[in-house]
């Protein structure tokens, strides 16, 4: 399948994960694991190593059930488990892509795409840029989580959830600040349209 | 070449972090030195536009970095100290080739890319994971991709302060050999003195722009009087 077709059935995944579970024509049950489902069928069919995405996906999952803990307690659970596994299955499917796509392929698709939608080379490249590192951050988004908790555990604060992703976002922050600043530092951040 | 005219950083809250800076840097070779904290960073980052001054003005080649920031960050690579910060994609190979993608506006080369590894003795790593290398090589990958891109003035923050003494010589032996003008700012005293132009950089204030025996001995010696800021 080429990286174009993955990242459509990336966009997929992630429409159908934002679709309300009771607004589909199927059980509920069946819509709540539908994206998740879909998700873990693209991985196999990618060949994705499974072991590395159900590693990278430990820690946005850790967040995910935080959520849904968050609507049990405002009494949705039903809508926690859907936050929860949509958010689950969006990181799954995002992860299997770019575990079995070239960086370069991924750029490539994403300027054909955007050229095809009319977009000037400049800003093509732009975007195409923009979204392949975004999917690329997407692991290390997952490392800040961690090691946001690891710098809690070290400070016996590992039950301090707000610590954590206070630490977190500032890490993110610090981790999206660094990419602008290292294509700055290649020229990369600005071409010509 | 690089001009710095009355070139000022203030931080939000007025306190001065570059105190006005006038040069004309044309050598070849510039070292900055100063104790940390010094503002040699904040003073290396005016140079591409990754930090503008408050006031005065940068100009490299005859562009402002206020007026024509993009033209000028194409033309004046920078390299950071930690190179973790530097790699954005997963491999060496498609690291330079996204530098090779963007200096020449057509797709990504492997060819190229690995040619520009093979001259970085990085080409039998070009497919493994980048951030799996060692300290050594993440800072000569690093190098490779903003170099890749064809920059005319190369900035370095500090690029050996990482590294032990086998790689800190080998990339000092590579920023060298280079045809780009080359700014870097060490704290390896011995790599200042083979410069031909040493700023020394106190508390924000340049106090030495000139000869660069003379600019590290000034250095070490208001170092160890305890003198530096």
């Amino acid at each position: 399948m080429s990286a174009g077709a993955r990242l459509l059935a990336l966009l997929g995944v992630g429409v159908l994960a934002g679709l309300p579970a009771h607004a589909l024509p199927v059980p509920v049950w069946f819509a709540l694991v539908l994206p998740l489902g879909c998700a873990v069928s693209l991985a196999l069919a990618w060949r994705a190593p499974l072991a590395v995405v159900a590693r990278r996906t430990a820690p946005l999952a850790l967040l995910a059930l935080v959520l849904a803990g968050v609507h049990v307690v405002a009494g949705t659970p039903l809508r926690g488990v859907e936050v929860a596994l949509d958010l689950v299955a969006v990181a799954v499917v995002a992860h299997a892509v770019t575990l079995s796509t070239p960086a370069t392929a991924m750029l490539d698709a994403l300027e054909r795409g955007a050229l095809r939608l009319g977009l000037s080379p400049g800003r093509a490249w732009t975007i195409s840029l923009a979204v392949s590192l975004m999917l690329r951050a997407i692991p290390v988004l997952g490392g800040v989580v961690a090691s946001a908790r690891e710098a809690a555990r070290a400070r016996g604060a590992e039950r301090r959830l707000g610590a954590i992703a206070g630490s977190a976002t500032v890490r993110a922050v610090g981790h999206a600040q660094r990419t602008g600043e290292a294509l700055a530092a290649r020229g990369l951040a600005d071409q010509p349209s | 070449m690089i001009e710095l005219r009355e070139a000022t950083v203030r931080a939000p809250d007025g306190a001065v972090l570059v105190h006005p800076v006038t040069a004309t840097l044309t050598e070849r070779r510039v070292a900055v030195v100063g104790a940390n904290g010094s503002g040699k960073s904040t003073l290396l980052r005016l140079l591409n536009g990754l930090l503008l001054p408050t006031s005065g003005s940068v100009r490299v080649h005859g562009r402002d970095t206020a007026t024509d920031g993009p033209a000028v960050r194409r033309d004046v690579g920078f390299v950071f100290t930690d190179p973790e910060a530097q790699i954005l994609m997963p491999t060496p190979r498609e690291d330079v080739a996204l530098s090779l993608r963007g200096r020449v506006r057509r797709k990504a080369d492997d060819a190229a890319a690995l040619a520009v590894l093979e001259h970085f003795g990085l080409a039998a790593h070009a497919d493994r994971s980048a951030h799996g290398l060692s300290a050594g090589q993440k800072q000569l990958l690093a190098l490779a991709s903003v170099l890749a891109t064809g920059p005319r003035v190369l900035v370095c923050d500090e690029p050996t302060t990482l590294l032990d003494l086998r790689w800190r010589t080998h990339v000092d032996r590579l920023l060298t050999g280079l045809d780009a003008q080359v700014v870097t700012a060490t704290h390896d005293l011995d790599a200042a003195r083979r410069a031909d132009r040493v700023l020394v950089v106190d508390d924000g204030h340049v106090v030495h722009d000139g000869a660069p025996d003379a600019g590290v001995d000034l250095y070490v010696a208001r170092m160890t009087a305890g003198e530096l800021r």
